[in-house]
């Protein structure tokens, strides 16, 4: 085949138009997710400065830009290990790839999946790898819909992956 | 002897046909630099793109954008059920401005192939139309 022609032809041009497209999708999106970061992080910094802001100084936490980009981790899932069953109250402590913590609550509705069976709360064990999708609910916890267990080859991985961020110290 | 070197009439067309092989040489020079400076270009566009692959696929895997997109297969109904969810997740869990870099250097290296392979083509007739070297 010739090269040449293959490269002038009409469908390597919209190939090449094609992937155009997808990218100013891609850095629409990306734009997008930096203007929503910027107005929840004024949101963030206007109801933590609004004493000090409407009624004068007041004690408030240490750096005042101590959210960066990279703190806003993903409400609608979790992909990490399990450290914490909680069975009393229904719910999981998660630990992501990043270090961070989310607490998961297992509701009436949550399907629990191991390879093709249904199984229970009681069933999971610590260090299993888990994917969960499902809500965020205003107390900063997320209401599971699917929790998939992760077959052993994903389980080896070493959690959490170093040099990835970790979560900010906490505050003194 | 000198006197019948002097007789000796040189062709009529002869200073146009110097002028336009010194035309053609020059073309053939500026087409050589170009092939050069279009080949760094791929070889840059090249490593650019391996580099941001193994970038995207290192993020792929970290962000969980690979597990969340496996239930597509392993849980089929329940994904479809709670689709807002998954496809929220996959969304926030997807690496986008490294894929668009990635694309990117993808568009660049082929555009730049193609130009590359034009103007090879260029030299080529250059050499067989007017028997440059």
């Amino acid at each position: 085949m010739d090269l040449n022609k293959f490269f002038q032809s009409k469908q390597f041009n919209y190939f090449i138009w094609g992937l155009v497209a997808i990218i100013l999708l891609l850095v629409v999106f990306k734009v997008g997710m930096d203007i929503g970061f910027k107005k929840a992080k004024f949101s963030c910094d206007w109801g933590q400065n609004y004493y000090r802001n409407f009624a004068g100084p007041a004690k408030r936490f240490p750096d005042n830009n101590f959210i960066r980009h990279d703190d806003f981790m993903e409400a609608h899932g979790v992909y990490g290990q399990i450290i914490q069953i909680n069975e009393s109250e229904s719910d999981l402590v998660i630990k992501d790839a990043e270090g961070v913590e989310k607490i998961v609550l297992v509701q009436d509705d949550t399907t629990i999946k191991n390879f093709n069976q249904t199984i229970k709360l009681s069933d999971l064990k610590i260090d299993d790898k888990v994917v969960i999708i499902g809500e965020p609910n205003g107390e900063g916890k997320i209401e599971a819909k699917l929790i998939r267990v992760l077959p052993s080859v994903e389980n080896s991985i070493k959690w959490p992956v170093p040099n990835m961020r970790m979560p900010p110290e906490p505050f003194q | 002897m000198a006197k019948k070197h002097t007789e000796i009439e040189p062709p009529a067309d002869l200073f146009n046909k110097i002028m336009r092989r010194l035309n053609k040489e020059e073309q053939l020079l500026i087409l050589k630099r170009r092939v050069f400076g279009f080949s760094v270009g791929v070889l840059a566009a090249m490593g650019l793109s391996v580099y941001s692959f193994h970038l995207m696929q290192n993020i792929l895997a970290v962000s969980g954008f690979k597990a969340y997109f496996s239930l597509i297969f392993s849980d089929t109904l329940i994904v479809l059920n709670y689709w807002q969810s998954f496809l929220t997740s996959l969304l926030e869990s997807f690496p986008a401005m490294e894929t668009a870099v990635f694309l990117t250097a993808i568009v660049i290296w082929s555009e730049l192939f193609k130009k590359l392979l034009k103007e090879i083509k260029n030299i080529k007739n250059l050499k067989i139309n007017y028997g440059l070297k």
